[in-house]
């Protein structure tokens, strides 16, 4: 991981758990938001973070990058058959925490929505249900 | 005093030039394509080698889903089912990857880390692909002068 991964990791994760709406879906005051993978028996549902492209030069300025562009993977995951609540409200709150936003005094530019997520999975006879967002996270150099 | 009857005809060159630009356009997106191709399958996880081997292109016209299918046999005997090809409409060109489990090996799923091959490997072609788009867009305003 970069420098300019962990501030966008961090900034994701930061707006997730203070979204006062998702905290009451994942978890409350310790929300169930992993990257990667969540811990085994994690109770559902919960958010998942996946950095797809973790951080790349996005602006050259001589030569040296100026900014980062990174995309990330954000959804709910809940063990069901359906996209229905509460994913849908969880995937809606995902997208209205990140989608346009910006934050200059963590270096973050901008985050945008680039594409919606829905994903089926069936492990051993088990349903689950992905649905989330795919967004272009732009940092500031970080030094 | 003869009447003289003058003639001027008009060409048009623009269906050439378009049609020259078209075929500079598909050039350029195949070669993206084939470039992506590449680079996912380098960095993608490589387990039997089906999954690498089973990625293609495809554009309207050709694919090479049926020599992508032929190696991802070969790599993995076994493997038995694989999803269809895809049929683009003109002007679009896909690179694909036709075993299921490519999507939770890409995105991740409960209980597995996503490696993003196929998203990097775009994103590591997209500057070279804007850049040649750019040049095309500016050979149609110079020829369209």
């Amino acid at each position: 991981m970069s420098l300019s991964s962990t501030t966008i990791l961090s900034w994701i994760y930061s707006r997730l758990s203070n979204n006062v709406a998702l905290a009451g879906l994942i978890g409350g005051v310790s929300p169930r938001i992993y990257v990667d993978v969540a811990p085994e028996g994690t109770l559902f549902p919960y958010i998942l973070i996946t950095p797809l492209v973790p951080s790349m030069p996005a602006y050259l300025v001589g030569g040296r990058a100026a900014a980062y562009d990174g995309i990330y993977l954000v959804r709910g995951v809940h063990q069901t058959m359906s996209y229905a609540d509460p994913l849908l409200t969880i995937a809606q709150q995902i997208k209205s925490t990140l989608h346009g936003q910006y934050d200059f005094d963590n270096k973050i530019n901008g985050c945008v929505l680039e594409q919606e997520f829905a994903f089926a999975e069936l492990i051993n006879s088990t349903n689950y249900r992905h649905l989330g967002g795919r967004f272009r996270v732009t940092t500031q150099e970080i030094v | 005093m003869s009447k003289m009857r003058r003639e001027i005809q008009l060409t048009s060159y623009i269906p050439q030039i378009v049609g020259h630009l078209e075929g500079l356009a598909d050039a350029v997106d195949r070669k993206t394509a084939f470039d992506v191709l590449a680079e996912y399958q380098s960095r993608a996880r490589r387990d039997t080698g089906a999954q690498v081997n089973s990625a293609y292109v495809a554009t309207s016209n050709d694919s090479t889903y049926a020599q992508a299918i032929a190696a991802a046999r070969e790599a993995n005997p076994d493997l038995q089912h694989f999803l269809s090809e895809i049929q683009p409409s003109d002007g679009y060109t896909y690179v694909a990857v036709a075993v299921e489990y490519a999507a939770v090996n890409e995105f991740g799923g409960h209980g597995r880390i996503g490696d993003g091959a196929l998203t990097n490997a775009v994103e590591s072609q997209r500057a070279a692909f804007e850049a040649a788009r750019a040049r095309l867009l500016e050979m149609a305003a110079k020829e369209s002068l």
